[in-house]
């Protein structure tokens, strides 16, 4: 059988304890959510962990590489992926309130604070800090919402023999007074989804954003389908990432075309960054093939110019974790606590 | 024919013979200091207009040498081609170089979108022959922001494992915040991967390629690459706004780079950087000044270098476009010249005028 077409999804029975992965069933009487989490018996997953833990800051956080200043992605993700393993608590406490030393009146997170227009991170700062059980971040939360309502990618006239997209949908920019463009945009989507805000406008208007720029062939790159008439190459990160902030809807056309298209690609797929994303948004859609985790354990023992990074090693985690911390159904339940923010859109 | 370092967007510029009647032997950090403080102190500004037909005196050497394929030996071509153009071990020994090709995107089987690995590792070579302390590439892609995936599909990631060769991913540095050494876009202060700060010679090996946008991309261009995609986006959109040409100016005013290598054995042409069809050129391009290499490929694609705007900028501020202050050394022009198409588009005009 084909790997393309050995999904999950037909595989209902339980796997042996010594099988690279196995399947657990997670009914839920949500409509469209998938019915089936992907246990990963990842035998690489300890030794990842200890050294996430081991590249962590002293202060809390994690950087783009050991030891460097933390940064909202890294640290978001890492903190999803400790969350995920059920480890190192305190450290996840303390990255997230380092998170909360990088929010600044605004309620943007910042990348830094010599850079005030890098906000990209603030939607993965409120992924992180709204994926536990305790209210002690529902402050930073409800500032951050507030201004990532409030933070538009610009706009420009369409021409459509330039751009094959409409860009004059307002999704989300990487750096402020910019364009939109798809993995911000996807971030944003999850964010509002976390916290119960996906029946705002903004919501309804970013999933336009991603429909419109969904490469002809399938799946998505980092956000032009055409230009001067031709079509550009999707990506197998940003198709996962987008997958994941779609998570929840009618498997459409647009969206099993993307899910074919990782099918396709992650075979050959190395890097930690795009196969980790792929597989998340595959998990996401209920339909990560058997090989998943064969693919996953002969990327992270792949000799590279550069080690991993704490990013790469988080995204890892989140693939290969029990649970999907981005299924769905995840948060809905608290969404009522957000929705009182005075200031929200 | 006299060198040329030119310090950002002032009239000081050292030749070889100033710098050694002086005794001042500056490293590239001096050079970068001494340069953000000459611009910020001048306030010289021009706009993207063509200097006198002198170019304020600046001249420079560009090397063109024949490589028929990737199986020739590249890395003595570019060893003697640092020979030819007055590069002596003396004044590389002991530096750390940062080599930056050109890898904005993949896609399997199609491998001139990016500098061929080949290219890489041969000046790598090179530059190890001439006793530097490290050879580093670098790069920080302007769509992909997976490194990894992007190493992977080119070759680039097998070959530079192979020749024991570190790879530093720009996007993702640590960067500082810099004075701009340019005044043409309203970038204000540069936030540059302390990498790049902290080398001796920043040495831009790009793909000779056709751009739908700028018209070239050549070695010039290529330094959108250094700007981390952590900070200026993936598009780096943020440089698209202060303007495409404008940026590149800039960005090559403050990083100051020492030298370029081309690999034009195989170009694009077409609907470059990315879309583009392979081109058989057949020869790499090599020069301290890169305006002047520049526009030289620029010649060699049959395209009107007075036409690129970032080389109208840079034209008697950053180096000399004029042919007649350009000494061609190896290949004459007219011998390799070939015609590369590009895009029909009215902002493409000005660099395929004369074609018609």
């Amino acid at each position: 059988m084909q790997g393309k077409n050995r999904i999950c999804a037909q595989l209902r029975t339980t796997a042996n304890a010594g099988d690279d992965i196995g399947t657990s069933e997670a009914i839920s009487s949500a409509p469209n959510r998938p019915t089936i989490s992907v246990v990963m018996r990842a035998p690489w997953r300890n030794s990842v962990i200890e050294r996430l833990v081991l590249a962590s800051s002293p202060t809390g956080g994690f950087g783009y590489r050991p030891s460097a200043p933390p940064r909202p992605e890294p640290t978001g993700f890492g903190c999803l992926a400790l969350r995920a393993s059920g480890q190192h608590a305190a450290l996840v406490e303390k990255s997230l309130k380092r998170l909360g030393q990088r929010q600044v009146e605004t309620g943007a997170v910042l990348l830094d604070p010599r850079t005030p227009t890098a906000t990209w991170g603030t939607a993965i700062a409120i992924l992180a800090w709204a994926s536990g059980d305790d209210r002690s971040y529902d402050n930073n939360v409800r500032n951050a919402l507030t201004y990532l309502l409030r933070n538009e990618g610009k706009t420009f006239a369409s021409n459509p023999h330039i751009y094959g997209n409409d860009t004059q949908l307002v999704g989300w920019p990487w750096i402020e007074e910019t364009h939109t463009w798809l993995e911000p945009t996807s971030y944003a989507l999850l964010a509002l989804r976390a916290t119960g805000k996906l029946d705002h406008p903004r919501a309804a208007e970013a999933i336009q954003v991603i429909y419109n720029r969904a490469i002809p062939s399938g799946g998505w790159n980092y956000g032009n389908d055409l230009m001067f008439g031709n079509a550009l190459r999707s990506f197998p990160s940003t198709t996962g990432i987008v997958l994941a902030a779609l998570a929840g809807r009618e498997r459409d056309e647009t969206a099993s075309r993307a899910i074919d298209y990782l099918h396709a690609e992650l075979p050959e797929v190395r890097s930690l960054f795009s196969l980790a994303w792929g597989v998340i948004g595959l998990r996401c859609w209920d339909a990560v093939p058997l090989d998943a985790a064969k693919w996953m354990e002969r990327a992270i023992s792949e000799d590279r110019p550069a080690p991993p990074s704490p990013l790469e090693d988080a995204l890892m985690l989140i693939a290969a974790a029990d649970e999907n911390p981005f299924a769905p159904r995840w948060k809905s339940e608290q969404a009522s606590i957000f929705e009182t923010g005075a200031t929200l859109g | 024919m006299k060198q040329v370092q030119h310090l950002g967007k002032t009239n000081l510029h050292l030749t070889d013979s100033a710098a050694g009647a002086t005794g001042w032997n500056p490293s590239r950090r001096e050079l970068l200091g001494a340069g953000a403080a000459v611009v910020v102190g001048g306030g010289l500004a021009t706009g993207l207009q063509f200097a006198s037909r002198n170019e304020r005196g600046l001249r420079a050497d560009v090397l063109i040498t024949k490589a028929a394929d990737y199986s020739v030996d590249i890395s003595q071509r570019i060893f003697d081609g640092f020979a030819e153009l007055g590069i002596t071990r003396g004044e590389l020994r002991g530096k750390s170089i940062i080599l930056k090709p050109n890898l904005v995107e993949t896609a399997r089987g199609e491998a001139h979108i990016n500098t061929n690995p080949a290219v890489v590792v041969a000046a790598a070579e090179a530059f190890r022959r001439m006793d530097v302390k490290s050879v580093v590439v670098a790069e920080g892609q302007g769509h992909r922001r997976d490194s990894q995936i992007v190493l992977d599909e080119s070759g680039m990631g097998r070959a530079l494992v192979e020749a024991k060769l570190p790879f530093v991913d720009l996007n993702h540095d640590e960067f500082t915040k810099t004075n701009n050494g340019g005044t043409w876009s309203k970038l204000g202060p540069l936030f540059l991967p302390n990498t790049i700060l902290s080398a001796d010679w920043i040495v831009s090996l790009p793909k000779l390629k056709t751009h739908h946008w700028a018209g070239v991309t050549c070695s010039m261009k290529n330094f959108f690459g250094v700007m981390p995609g952590i900070v200026y986006g993936w598009p780096k959109n943020v440089l698209h706004y202060a303007g495409i040409a404008e940026s590149i100016l800039d960005i090559n005013a403050t990083v100051k780079p020492a030298f370029a290598i081309v690999d034009a054995i195989v170009g694009m042409e077409g609907d470059g950087p990315i879309l583009g069809t392979p081109k058989s050129a057949g020869y790499l391009v090599m020069g301290r000044n890169l305006p002047a290499v520049d526009a030289t490929c620029a010649r060699l694609m049959d395209l009107n270098p007075h036409g690129v705007g970032y080389l109208s900028g840079a034209s008697g501020q950053l180096g000399p476009v004029r042919e007649v202050n350009i000494a061609q050394r190896g290949e004459p022009i007219r011998s390799l010249a070939t015609r590369f198409t590009i895009l029909d588009e009215p902002h493409l005009h000005a660099v395929a005028a004369h074609r018609s």
